[in-house]
């Protein structure tokens, strides 16, 4: 389990982030969303015992973050936003040097990462391009099968064919019932892999939601093509006409079978319906 | 020992080349030494000619002449407890504000070790290059002696000078930690490092010129170590120099304090 409560962070005047909750079930993949400087960063960076909170608290499994974090590292994985490993080291060895700070490294496991994300182990770090670079922090990340997994915006940087990947082995991470914590601002992502989404704002939890919800019971767009007699329902429900004469209904989940009921006794050619994207959700929030 | 080992293999490198300065500044200086006496007694009344604030300010004492330790002790350890503390910026400057610098800090600080083993490891690091470099140093100059002296000289005197070039690079090993995790930067590092020894050791000389600069001269730590007594006078400062290595230590305390308590800010 991860849990955050009232956390607050300030950098001198300036607000990180101010109370901030939520918690995160075992075997569950929590998505921290939220555009640039909303607190995603320094809520990890608590968690992870580089920040310290000015008040609030923040536990993995049982232990108090960040002053109790020796008792946990051996069972974190984190990959930070932006990879920093030292430059002047080959690949082979920053994986020789990491495989010693862990009892029981599994070497087939090692091998296996190395293999499916094809890491090139013979190249010093500082040669490494940004998306190899993640790679390294990927490795170093799962290679100790680590409980909890702190992910800050993993797929920075990856290719679509990693980016795949990645969400792969998040995946196969959930099977065995770990604990994933993961920030973006790439909202596609959070509804291809996570559970719930807490949505940030200046600092802020502002929302929660199931991300099954949040797809399944939001508004649904439905655009028709050639309606007679438009005016009615242009009055009662809200709607943009498009460029092809063609109007987009914006319907709320309560008015959605009256909206139907109504329009199928009308006249029109065609009727096509979406959900909205999660962008168009979130995007409400940040307005 | 993970870190301690990395960080051992990491700056091998700087070591070996900072090693190699101390010995061709041996190999450049203690040659001089006979060449130097051969004519002392020009030498001699050159010095009674100069006015004595100019004596006092540049370190000649006449009975530093006389003696080979003397002609070396007199102005070559100046350049060495200059050379020591630059070399000690730099080596904390790679080994703690380069790590925040480059923000390797982040990686290191989630791996399984705590901040305390962290700080440890890698002050170990730099205490072993420091003994290291001082025990090289020490021995080179005992054996350019034997091999290049042929004027008598006393051999403890030339010791001493190894533990005193030890106790200062110690206790800048102290003000560089402090400096280095607080200001995380290790150009600030080094001139910080730079402006204390050079306010120390030339304040320390100019204060013998004037009762009014004596203030100075008892904020320099080479007031407790006074090279000039010990190769006139053959005082040994031994145990000055351990309450200046405590002083250091009590640095290193305040540097780990800040290093266990500080943020890690990455931008």
């Amino acid at each position: 389990m991860i849990k955050v409560e009232k956390l607050k962070k300030y950098y001198g005047k300036h607000k990180g982030i101010e109370n901030i909750s939520f918690s995160v079930k075992e075997g569950e993949i929590y998505g921290l969303i939220g555009p640039n400087g909303s607190g995603k960063t320094t809520t990890i960076r608590i968690l992870t015992g580089l920040l310290k909170n000015d008040s609030g608290e923040a536990f993995i499994r049982d232990f108090k973050m960040p002053d109790k974090i020796d008792n946990i590292k051996k069972d974190l994985g984190y990959l930070p936003g932006e990879v920093n490993y030292y430059s002047d080291m080959r690949v082979k060895d920053l994986i020789s040097f990491n495989r010693n700070f862990y009892k029981n490294i599994d070497i087939a496991y090692e091998k296996n990462i190395i293999d499916n994300l094809q890491i090139d182990v013979n190249k010093k770090f500082k040669e490494l391009s940004m998306g190899n670079k993640k790679k390294v922090g990927i490795l170093q990340t799962f290679v100790h099968k680590p409980k909890y997994l702190i992910l800050d915006e993993p797929t920075n940087g990856l290719d679509p064919l990693l980016q795949q990947k990645l969400y792969d082995m998040i995946k196969k991470e959930k099977e065995k019932n770990n604990t994933i914590l993961f920030s973006s601002h790439n909202l596609s992502e959070v509804e291809k892999i996570c559970d719930r989404v807490g949505i940030l704002k200046e600092g802020e939890v502002i929302k929660e939601y199931e991300v099954d919800d949040l797809i399944n019971y939001t508004n649904k767009l439905i655009t028709i093509y050639g309606l007679k007699n438009s005016g009615d329902f242009k009055k009662r429900y809200k709607n943009s006409t498009n460029p092809d004469g063609s109007i987009t209904f914006d319907i709320v989940k309560e008015d959605f079978k009256r909206f139907l009921n109504e329009v199928s006794s009308q006249d029109f050619i065609d009727l096509e319906m979406e959900k909205p994207k999660l962008e168009d959700v979130f995007i409400e929030y940040y307005k | 020992m993970n870190l301690y080992i990395k960080e051992m293999k990491f700056n091998l490198k700087s070591f070996l080349i900072w090693s190699l300065v101390f010995i061709l500044f041996l190999s450049m200086y203690v040659p001089m030494t006979d060449l130097i006496l051969d004519e002392a007694d020009a030498m001699l009344s050159f010095l009674d000619s100069l006015p004595k604030f100019l004596v006092s300010a540049f370190n000649l004492d006449k009975d530093l002449f006389t003696k080979p330790e003397g002609i070396f002790g007199g102005e070559g350890m100046s350049f060495i407890y200059i050379l020591g503390a630059i070399f000690i910026a730099s080596m904390v400057g790679n080994i703690f504000a380069k790590e925040y610098e480059n923000k390797t800090i982040e990686y290191l600080i989630v791996k399984p070790l705590s901040r305390k083993d962290i700080f440890i490891q890698k002050l170990l690091c730099l205490i072993s290059y420091t003994i290291l470099l001082n025990l090289i140093f020490t021995f080179v100059m005992l054996i350019e002696f034997k091999l290049l002296v042929n004027y008598p000289y006393n051999q403890n005197v030339l010791i001493a000078f190894g533990y005193y070039s030890f106790v200062s690079q110690f206790f800048f090993l102290g003000i560089s930690m402090i400096s280095s995790i607080f200001f995380q930067k290790s150009s600030m590092n080094t001139l910080i490092s730079l402006a204390v020894v050079i306010y120390m050791y030339f304040g320390n000389t100019l204060a013998k010129m004037s009762e009014k600069l004596i203030l100075i001269s008892r904020m320099s730590i080479y007031n407790y170590i006074p090279i000039t007594d010990t190769i006139i006078e053959g005082k040994f400062y031994y145990v000055n120099g351990l309450f200046i290595i405590f002083i250091s230590l009590i640095l290193m305390a305040v540097s780990y304090l800040i290093f266990i308590k500080k943020d890690i800010k990455i931008d």
